[in-house]
Parts: C-alpha cells; sequence; structure tokens
C-alpha cells in the first residue's frame, strides 16, 4: 500500500519545517535526479520527450534559461556569458539538495536551503512545460505536466513557509483573479 | 560631442547617458506567489512592492522590476532572476 502524496511546509524557529510522504519524497528525488541529469551530463531523458518539445539537451537547456534580449544576436551573446554559470548554478543547488535532503520524511531548511530548493523547482518545472502552454479548448493538459505541478505545489509550500507575510498580501489579489480566467494559478 | 554642460555644471564623459532596465515578461508556469516571493527575495522589494509589480506582469505581460547604470549589473539580475524560474529580459532606456 503506497502512502498518499504530500507535501507541507511550516515556519519554524530555525527556518522551514518540510515534510513529505515516502511517495512524494520519491517523487521529488526522482525530478531533482532529472535535473542532474540534465545540466550535469547533458542527457535529454526520454521522459523528457514530448511531441512539441526540444529535440536535443541543448534545446532543453535553452528552454530552461529564455533569451535574455529580443534580438537572437543580443540573446545568444548572453548564453555565451551567462549560460555556463547559470547552468553551474542551478546544478550545484541541486546537487546540494540531494546531498543534504537524501529524500527524508522531514527536514528543517535555512534560507540557505530554501533559496536551493526553491532555484531548484523553480527551473526544474521548464523541463516538463513549456512557458507558454498551447492546451486548446476543451482538451486536459497532458500528463508530463504532473511532474510540474509537484514542483509548483513544492515551491509554494516553501514559500507560504518561508515568508509568511506573502499570504495575508496576496490574498485580496487571489479573490480578485479567481473569478477571471487566469494562467497564474494561487 | 555633448560635454554635458548644464546650468554651469560638467558632467564626466563617462557618465552613464543610457539606463539599463529589467522586466519580468509574464508565462504560463510561474505563480501569483511564486513571481512575488522572487521579486521580495532577490530584487530588494517589499512583499506589497513586489505584489504591485507581479500584478502588472500577470495584467500587462511583463514589467520593468529594476533599473541600472550599466548592462553588467542589469544582466546580474536577469541570471538572478532566471535561475529562480522568471523570465526576465534587459534593454535600454536611452
Amino acid at each position: 500500500m503506497t502512502t498518499p502524496f504530500r507535501v507541507e511546509a511550516r515556519p519554524a524557529p530555525d527556518g522551514v519545517l518540510l515534510a513529505m510522504s515516502d511517495q512524494a519524497a520519491t517523487a521529488v528525488t526522482g525530478l531533482f535526479q532529472l535535473v542532474v541529469a540534465v545540466l550535469g551530463r547533458g542527457l535529454l531523458a526520454p521522459t523528457l520527450l514530448r511531441p512539441s518539445g526540444p529535440g536535443s539537451a541543448r534545446e532543453l537547456v535553452d528552454q530552461l534559461f529564455p533569451d535574455a534580449y529580443p534580438v537572437p544576436a543580443d540573446a545568444a551573446r548572453f548564453r555565451d556569458r551567462h549560460g555556463a554559470v547559470m547552468r553551474a548554478e542551478v546544478l550545484a543547488a541541486t546537487r546540494r539538495v540531494l546531498e543534504r535532503w537524501r529524500g527524508a520524511g522531514t527536514a528543517v531548511l535555512d534560507q540557505r536551503a530554501v533559496d536551493d530548493w526553491l532555484m531548484v523547482t523553480g527551473v526544474a518545472q521548464f523541463l516538463f512545460v513549456e512557458r507558454t502552454k498551447d492546451v486548446p479548448p476543451g482538451q486536459s493538459e497532458s500528463t508530463e505536466s504532473a511532474q510540474q505541478r509537484t514542483l509548483a505545489a513544492l515551491r509554494s509550500e516553501i514559500m507560504r513557509a518561508a515568508c509568511p507575510e506573502l499570504t495575508p498580501e496576496l490574498r485580496p489579489v487571489f479573490a480578485r483573479y479567481c473569478a477571471v480566467p487566469s494562467t497564474w494559478s494561487n | 560631442m555633448d560635454t554635458g554642460r548644464r546650468n554651469g555644471s560638467t558632467r564626466r564623459a563617462d557618465t552613464p547617458c543610457v539606463a539599463w532596465l529589467v522586466d519580468v515578461v509574464d508565462d504560463d508556469v510561474n505563480t501569483m506567489l511564486g513571481v512575488t516571493y522572487v521579486l521580495h527575495r532577490w530584487c530588494g522589494l517589499a512583499v506589497p512592492d513586489a505584489a504591485r509589480l507581479m500584478i502588472q506582469v500577470n495584467d500587462a505581460g511583463s514589467a520593468e522590476v529594476a533599473r541600472f547604470d550599466t548592462q553588467d549589473e542589469a544582466e546580474r539580475l536577469v541570471v538572478r532572476l532566471a535561475t529562480q524560474g522568471l523570465h526576465a529580459t534587459v534593454r535600454s532606456a536611452g
């Protein structure tokens, strides 16, 4: 019998207390290991292939870090200047998270660890979805975005715990947008 | 060459006359909470100001979140925001 998928985070005296079910921890570990495979070894895992998605690891990495300039030549020069650093930072953060967390059911994250978790989850989302979704009306989102939803839920939990003042500040904003179709969720 | 003499003042030749702006661009993935948090944490914005800019990103498609005297400084922030999962861009105001 499997445990239900559960991720919770709460403020703690030393930072953020993160708790996960075994199922969630296994899933999240797998997602982070994919990040290491892509950024560390340049691998395009079969699970990341999708009909309209990137055809190579290089394209996938470019998708993770979108153009910083509208002119392609300027964007290319930006990648030349900063691409390696960005990939290295995210890879290093992912390795730190995996090394320190080791899939534990509970963990206390200090600010540095919170920053690492949010960096990894923030970038890793784009392994599974593109920034602009193109889901025709009436059709459900493709199954691979379940991984992105897992990462998004994890991000939200950690952010709310790390910065509790966000929730009361954003509640009226959420209320304003709930009635309006929006691509941004709570 | 314009030496920048205005009302008796002079401007150094290397005084930047172009501002470099960083914009955050909307996408279909990042949440309102996520964008607000990143702007608060990494752009030095108070939560209400970060929320206000997030709403602008959502409503208008993008928002200027910072401006710098040099392109290098602007690109450093873009790198920071990109490694947090946001789409940020650089443009000059001059």
